[in-house]
């Protein structure tokens, strides 16, 4: 077997039972790993997706690529994929660290999670010797407590430990899944799914190694890859600052969304871009499992700052150096609240990591309860302080507070969307599918507006980052205020990412690598003549399957939508360079689902499924 | 006269996060930055010295809009406008 191990293991947490079976090497071939894999077992074992995300007939899987562990730059990632309590319909993070690589080496490619614990366990791997152990002292601890106890009672100080914190024991709907004390499977709430089971972690250490097809094969692809990231102005950049580089051009562009999309430039980026975090919070830069880029920011706070914010969970901690914030953070804790205050944010931002939150969500879902603040609908006694645009004390207590579901925070826990709705507030909610905006505004950039309500995980800014070619003219320019071109480039880029988010490689290489780079990579590890042809219709297939889940989980057409503040509302602001424009959907989505191959309602059509090999 | 942000490693290079330039073209501007003592500025913003030929790393927006979009080079200058310029780091993949 090369790139995959050819193991699955099956833990039925219900029974309590831990089995392994082999891989289905026909799907791998199809659907490669990862995101992709992970949808296709996820759609076999769960043949009625209307289940409650949240009840034990929801099925969790751990899926890691082909390239996971290999020697390629960036090959540190798995995929968690589930039903999202927060859309509704698939969801599908992924995660860097070392925990994929590791689960690679202990000798699985995934792990498949049925069922639910009668009380909390956490599953130890270690090679062969795969056990389900008590959790009970576990339950109520945070990610980073949870690793030191687990490697201190193992004895193992370098296995590798994926975890859920209290948000998601809470079932806070968009708690995440961390590992490597930072790294986080963050978005859609999968640490919520984590936590119906009563699963506090996955710990692993493995011994093993990834074998490949041929030396010379593997090692050629993979020294022509790590070649193309050096020099590369773009891994330059992202060493340099981290993927906080980004922020001052998206500000300057008028794309920056500030205080709940009520504005598109925020005055106080300076305070929390790049540049500002590299000139006084950055002790250095991190890279994940073999990677050549090392965009992570492990970051201090100064003498003092640990005073400034208080809050109940554990004040241990606070001035020493942990990771973050990178930018879609910087911005959800930052621009999107109003908080320019970078101590804030980076006590937030950690405070998130340790209790499990998705840092986007949170940041934006307190946005959202700060304008509710500020009209009124939440009052002062219900929050327990005043939470007004740009608090700091505010910021930190919230995420706080939603972690632990106590006071106003149970409301936010449920999302923006949901809380909008208990306010009788709906228009609050700045996101699609229930899942809230990252840091670029569609209607700035008009693209994004299509990225946004056709992502099958709901809002996201991975599966087809449209400024790249609205800002920078990559792969070809587009005007940003435009629709024009909008329909052709979201489904290439969603299909690309597609097939890239299961080979086990991080996105970002794409500073300096391209899908034929990817290709000969995934030839040379595992031995299959992929074409480009077939890396294409992989991205396509694994679209569609995701697509197919959520019709049969019940989203239809009606859920591929903005909010009226993007779709009506013009973008203000004296000198804002994209004032006066608005999202354009109903002039992208028609096409969109005619270059999808779908009717008119966005279902795909037979012909289309069966051209794909879907059934 | 007009303002210039840098961003990023041009900000290192510069060592001032804005100045203000009176120029009324994109390419006397960037002439007139990169002079003097900016001989690294220099270096990256065009090709083998040729002031004619910008280094495609390197955007320049005009009002937040990218020249590529408007007349390139030749983009006219107002006192009241904003450049931006970055050595880009953005390659085409999203924040994290």
């Amino acid at each position: 077997m090369n790139g995959w191990t050819g193991k699955v293991l099956r833990v039925d947490l219900t029974n309590g039972v831990v089995s392994k079976e082999d891989l289905n090497m026909c799907w791998a071939r199809d659907y490669v790993g990862m995101r992709g894999l992970g949808a296709k077992y996820l759609h076999e074992e769960m043949p009625d997706p209307t289940v409650d995300a949240l009840a034990p007939g929801n099925v969790l899987v751990f899926s890691t690529g082909p390239l996971t562990g290999t020697g390629a730059s960036a090959s540190s990632r798995y995929s968690v994929v589930t039903k999202s309590p927060l859309t509704g319909g698939m969801a599908g993070s992924n995660s860097g660290g070392f925990w994929g690589p590791e689960l690679k080496f202990a000798g699985y490619d995934m792990v498949i999670v049925q069922g639910k614990s009668p009380t909390p366990v956490y599953l130890w791997i270690y090679d062969d010797d795969v056990r389900l152990l008590s959790a009970d002292d576990l339950w109520g601890k945070t990610v980073w407590e949870t690793e030191d106890i687990i490697r201190s009672r193992t004895g193992v100080p370098d296995c590798v430990i994926g975890s859920i914190g209290p948000a998601g024991e809470n079932l806070v709907r968009f708690a995440c899944i961390m590992n490597d004390l930072h790294r986080a499977a963050g978005r859609s709430g999968v640490g919520a799914v984590m936590g119906s089971k009563n699963l506090k972690s996955i710990a692993v250490r493995g011994t093993g190694s990834v074998q490949v097809a041929t030396a010379d094969g593997a090692m050629n692809a993979i020294g022509s890859q790590h070649g193309k990231l050096t020099d590369n102005p773009g891994v330059m950049g992202m060493q340099m600052y981290g993927t906080l580089e980004i922020m001052g051009v998206i500000n300057e562009t008028g794309g920056l969304p500030t205080r709940n999309h009520l504005e598109t430039q925020f005055e106080g980026e300076e305070h929390i871009n790049g540049e500002a975090l590299s000139e006084t919070r950055l002790v250095s830069n991190k890279a994940c499992f073999s990677c050549t880029i090392a965009c992570g920011r492990v970051t201090h706070l100064p003498n003092g700052a640990a005073d400034k914010f208080m809050v109940n969970t554990h004040p241990r901690n606070w001035n020493i150096a942990a990771e973050g914030p990178e930018y879609e953070t910087a911005w959800a804790l930052g621009a999107q609240c109003g908080v320019s205050d970078l101590d804030a944010l980076i006590k937030a931002n950690w405070m998130c990591n340790d209790l499990g939150v998705d840092t986007i969500s949170m940041g934006a879902t307190i946005s959202a309860a700060m304008e509710l603040y500020s009209t009124g609908a939440i009052s002062e006694a219900e929050a327990g302080m005043e939470i007004n645009f740009g608090s700091g004390e505010a910021l930190v207590s919230l995420v706080e507070k939603t972690s632990y579901r106590e006071g106003i925070g149970d409301a936010l826990a449920e999302g923006s969307k949901r809380m909008g709705a208990r306010y009788c507030r709906p228009e609050v909610h700045m996101g699609s599918k229930g899942q809230e905006f990252p840091a670029y505004d569609p209607r700035t950039y008009n693209g994004m507006s299509l990225a946004y309500a056709t992502n099958n995980r709901g809002a996201d800014h991975l599966r087809a980052f449209t400024p790249a070619a609205e800002i920078f003219g990559m792969p070809y320019m587009l005007d940003p205020a435009s629709p024009d071109g909008k329909a052709e480039l979201v489904v290439s880029l969603q299909n690309e990412n597609s097939v890239h988010d299961s080979t086990g490689l991080c996105l970002f290489i794409s500073a300096g690598n391209d899908l034929e780079d990817i290709r000969k990579l995934l030839v040379g590890v595992t031995g299959v003549d992929y074409t480009m042809d077939d890396m294409n219709t992989i991205g396509e297939r694994v679209w569609n399957l995701e697509r197919l889940f959520n019709l049969k989980a019940g989203l239809t057409k009606d859920d591929d939508t903005l909010p009226d503040r993007i779709l009506k509302d013009a973008i203000s602001g004296d000198g804002n360079p994209a004032r006066g424009r608005v999202g354009l959907l109903d002039q992208m989505l028609p096409e969109y689902y005619s270059l999808r191959g779908w009717d008119e309602d966005g279902n795909p059509t037979e012909a289309k499924l069966e051209a794909l090999g879907i059934s | 006269m007009t303002t210039v942000k840098y961003l990023g490693k041009l900000r290192e290079l510069t060592g001032v996060a804005e100045e203000k330039i009176s120029q009324t073209r994109v390419q006397a501007l960037l002439v007139e930055l990169s002079n003097g003592s900016r001989a690294e500025l220099r270096e990256l913003i065009f090709v083998d010295g040729d002031e004619s030929d910008l280094n495609e790393d390197v955007e320049v927006l005009v009002n937040g809009r990218n020249i590529k979009f408007l007349d390139g080079m030749a983009t006219s200058l107002d006192k009241e406008d904003r450049v931006t310029l970055l050595y880009h780091g953005v390659r085409g993949f999203p924040g994290g």
